[in-house]
């Protein structure tokens, strides 16, 4: 449920009211710390007396300053929402860059830890092909998924393999093989 | 029952039968021809053992100890824009491939065969 309001709420927005969102955020949350500052010494209706503004403006400053920090929870909670959409790469924005940006790069990374480097590129080229077969039928999440679980799987035996030649026990059972024979 | 480890090692890595998973390998590699480098065989695997999941890792290993073999053999080819443009890894069976190939099938065969006559592969 909660995720399925936050892909609506992603949709709902394009590219440029995130953008303007960011804006007010940021705007309110200056005038939040200015607030917040202020408040430790005096309350907004204190400081406005103290720099001599008028009646009406202490008084409609007190009837907004509710509202003000219910528009604020809004705007943090649309903000946190699209940090998390982007951080699930759910965000339509997101589909706008190239596929390469979406192949998920950490994943990659840990293959070049075992493997040489020409097999590695190997590998990794295998496992994008197939990660575009997947991300075309199911989507790019489902794709990601795939790729990291295809990685962590292949530890084991790329792993394995690596220690095998570092430490030489493949040479050592060549040796033996021969003895034997 | 220790000292024989290291031989039974020996022989895992050396003798001519083959494991399951070798054979599916194999197969696949047979049977793609031209075509096979990773992520076909990859795939073809997965069919040929009805959907399981095998990881990249086990398919590339596996080939390396069969290359290792002399069962296939291994060259590095042209790449695709469908994978960023990186390099292929092509495999071709060797004829030592498609005689331990042989060799599983008769194994397979005579299995099924006792089976079938004590009602055990229905």
């Amino acid at each position: 449920m909660i995720r399925q309001s936050t892909v609506l709420l992603m949709r709902l927005m394009g590219f440029r009211l995130r953008r303007v969102i960011n804006f007010f955020v940021t705007l309110y949350v200056g005038y939040l710390s200015v607030l917040l500052a202020i408040g430790l010494v005096l309350t907004p209706e204190e400081f406005l007396r103290c720099v001599g503004a008028n009646t009406a403006l202490v008084q409609f400053t007190g009837l907004i300053a509710g509202k003000v920090i219910i528009i604020i929870i809004v705007l943090a909670v649309a903000k946190a929402a699209i940090y998390v959409a982007e951080t699930l790469r759910l965000a339509p924005w997101q589909n706008r860059g190239t596929y390469r940006s979406e192949l998920p790069s950490d994943a990659e990374f840990l293959l070049y830890l075992f493997i040489s480097k020409k097999d590695s590129e190997a590998v990794a080229g295998d496992l994008e092909e197939r990660w575009r077969k997947i991300k075309k039928k199911f989507g790019v999440r489902r794709a990601n998924f795939w790729y990291w679980t295809q990685v962590i799987r292949s530890l084991w035996p790329f792993g394995l393999a690596a220690v095998k030649r570092v430490s030489g026990l493949l040479a050592l059972i060549e040796m033996w093989r021969k003895m034997r024979s | 029952m220790l000292l024989h480890l290291p031989y039974a090692v020996v022989k895992m890595a050396s003798n001519e039968t083959l494991g399951q998973f070798e054979q599916l390998i194999l197969t696949s590699v047979l049977l793609l021809g031209e075509n096979a480098y990773g992520a076909t065989v990859h795939e073809k695997v997965e069919d040929l053992a009805n959907g399981k999941s095998y990881s990249i890792g086990a398919i590339y290993t596996t080939l390396d100890r069969l290359e290792q073999k002399g069962y296939v053999k291994s060259w590095y080819g042209g790449s695709t824009n469908e994978r960023g443009g990186r390099t292929k890894r092509y495999f071709e069976i060797q004829a030592a491939g498609q005689r331990a190939l042989r060799e599983a099938r008769s194994v397979a065969a005579n299995m099924l065969t006792a089976l079938d006559a004590v009602g055990g592969g229905a």
